[in-house]
């Protein structure tokens, strides 16, 4: 609990610092100037595992993207437990090959990312072959790897953003069961490391910001940035 | 100084307050029981033994509970389950009777069933509807013929419901004591094979039948049948007609009943078999019979079969309690096998000396014996 908290708000100073570092124009708020897309995976949504990212742009070139995961669905029918409850936080920074000169064109083409993630989750479901629920409950799931992906542009605002990662992941794991069809009785603690396919994706991205401003720069008649 | 926005600091709120939210607590089972006991709850199980009927895929129980306190739900719990071997349960403290029967109340398309308590606990045969009765229809040379839209062997198939119940599965007066028994599903409809000797089968192309005053139903929690009665029909008659005309062909059909009405089977304990008691008489069962001859006529007859029936079904309870196995079929027949008659001679009603039935020979139509079917003959027309 304490390193997720440590993880959320140590970012905050580091995205600031960022942006200092980058060219800010004098006037207007600083997230003004640089392109911020809000996306969801769609296969996480499929699998009903609640998402939602945010993505600043910076430097043509550059992005850091600020991710959650946060499904917490429980479910009893009569013993057979359903149990999806995660919360894992984690940030990527991506260097986008191609860049970008307009903010019709920010955060669009092939890119390389390095991405970490940390949470807890609890799983349950039902097993036929055991005849019960059974589940894994953990407070430290961490992750950390490289990716790489395309983002397309669909609109000057929307953007399809395919990616997939590969890198470590570890956690400790305590193993239950369900018995008397609603107590979670412990069973076993576990832990597993291993290198394999962490991340996939395919998002829909909005450049919130940045149709905004377009839309205000419009009506008063200035260029866009 | 770099301003934090209103987005930033929301998001920052919202993390903290995801972080916030906390998973079930996991326990060891010593400290599940200490729970459990502290709430006042009982831990139920039962064993279900299937021996004595078909295994089926799933179940359903219903717990209703005995003792009214004020503070309890008084609604039955109703469970369904793939897992037919075991079952448990954690419920409220007291007394409480069950029902337990193969499969669910869903997949019994002819079935109505009806839970509001465990003495009203209780299956019924539904109506058929105007549509389902349809007209006969014949199949091929052995005259077997089926009614259109209607479940063959009537609307119930035999031994397609099994059930157990237990009037009382107190679990102590002592809080969380885990009680545990076994229930024993028995098969509860039974077949009837009807057999009858027809004097100049081959006359006849198709066959309907009904059955009267079977038990419309059956009581699952007290295992006692309906005192409600109800006509059954009776399709998919199988025809066998003998060429002299002397000697009977039959007609064969099976049927799925819940018995006699109105008869009794004792549930001595959660653990024990059943054993079965015949209670008053009832009303006389009939069996009605319609034969389409071949010539376009129809012919009926009715018999009086309340004696067969009765003696079938007391002998069948009977072995029941003497072998300990479960008798799943019985068998009434007609006339005999035997039976000769004289072509020539008149009979009453058309009813032999030991009850076989003679039907009018008549010569148009099918033939039994009839060896040239497949020789063509080529006959020229001119226009």
């Amino acid at each position: 609990m304490g390193l997720l908290l440590t993880m959320v708000i140590a970012s905050m100073p580091l995205l600031g610092l960022l942006a200092q570092t980058s060219s800010v124009p004098e006037s207007g708020r600083w997230l003004d100037k640089f392109p911020v897309a809000v996306k969801s995976n769609v296969l996480l949504d499929a699998a009903t595992l609640a998402n939602v990212s945010a993505e600043v742009g910076f430097g043509n070139r550059w992005s850091l993207s600020f991710d959650a995961v946060t499904p917490w669905w429980d479910s009893n029918d009569n013993g057979k437990v359903r149990t999806t409850q995660m919360l894992v936080f984690g940030g990527e920074g991506r260097w986008y090959m191609r860049g970008w000169n307009s903010c019709q064109e920010a955060l669009t083409g092939p890119y390389l990312g390095v991405y970490a993630y940390g949470g807890r989750y609890d799983i349950c479901r039902w097993s036929d072959g055991h005849n019960k629920s059974r589940g894994y409950q953990s407070d430290n799931l961490f992750s950390a790897g490289i990716d790489a992906g395309w983002s397309f542009r669909l609109t000057d605002w929307w953007r399809l953003d395919l990616n997939l990662g590969i890198g470590y992941i570890q956690s400790d794991y305590r193993h239950y069961d369900i018995i008397y069809k609603e107590y979670r009785m412990k069973h076993y603690n576990g832990s597993f490391g291993t290198v394999l396919p962490a991340r996939a994706g395919i998002s829909i991205s909005w450049l919130i910001n940045q149709s905004w401003q377009h839309r205000n720069n419009k009506q008063k008649g200035d260029a866009a940035w | 100084m770099v301003k934090i926005s209103r987005c930033l600091l929301c998001m920052l709120f919202c993390c903290i307050v995801a972080v916030s939210c906390d998973f079930d607590q996991l326990y060891t089972r010593e400290e599940i029981e200490n729970i459990i006991a502290e709430k006042g709850s009982a831990h139920l199980t039962f064993y279900i033994d299937w021996s004595e009927t078909e295994r089926p895929t799933g179940m359903t129980l219903y717990l209703f509970p005995k003792t009214g306190k004020p503070d309890l739900d008084t609604v039955p719990y109703v469970y369904h389950t793939n897992a037919v071997d075991e079952f448990s349960t954690t419920v409220p403290d007291q007394d409480y009777s069950v029902v337990c029967f193969n499969q669910s109340e869903e997949e019994f398309s002819n079935l109505k069933f009806s839970f509001s308590s465990f003495e009203d606990s209780q299956v019924i045969i539904k109506e058929e509807s105007e549509e389902e009765k349809g007209d006969t229809k014949l199949y091929g040379s052995n005259m077997k013929t089926t009614t259109r839209g209607f479940n063959a062997s009537g609307t119930l198939r035999p031994s397609m419901l099994s059930c157990a119940s237990n009037g009382s599965v107190k679990s102590s007066e002592t809080r969380g004591f885990n009680a545990s028994g076994t229930l024993r599903p028995k098969n509860f409809v039974l077949g009837v094979n009807v057999k009858v000797n027809v004097f100049g089968l081959k006359s006849a192309r198709a066959v309907t039948g009904t059955i009267t005053n079977m038990s419309a139903g059956f009581k699952m929690g007290l295992l006692t049948t309906l005192p409600t009665t109800c006509d059954m029909r009776l399709a998919d008659w199988s025809l066998q007609a003998n060429e002299n005309d002397s000697l009977p062909g039959t007609i064969e059909t099976t049927f799925g009943t819940f018995g006699l009405p109105n008869t009794r089977y004792d549930n001595l304990s959660l653990s024990r078999g059943d054993t079965a008691q015949s209670d008053t008489a009832q009303q006389s069962i009939a069996l009605n019979l319609t034969f389409y001859l071949v010539n376009g006529d129809t012919v009926q007859f009715s018999r009086d079969l309340t004696e067969e029936f009765t003696e079938q079904f007391h002998e069948a309870q009977k072995k029941e309690e003497e072998t300990g196995d479960p008798v799943a079929n019985i068998d009434v027949e007609v006339g005999t096998s035997t039976e000769k008659v004289d072509p020539n001679a008149e009979y009453p009603d058309n009813v032999t000396e030991q009850g076989g039935l003679i039907l009018p020979h008549v010569v148009n139509g099918l033939q039994v014996g009839v060896s040239d079917w497949g020789e063509t003959n080529n006959i020229e027309i001119r226009f």
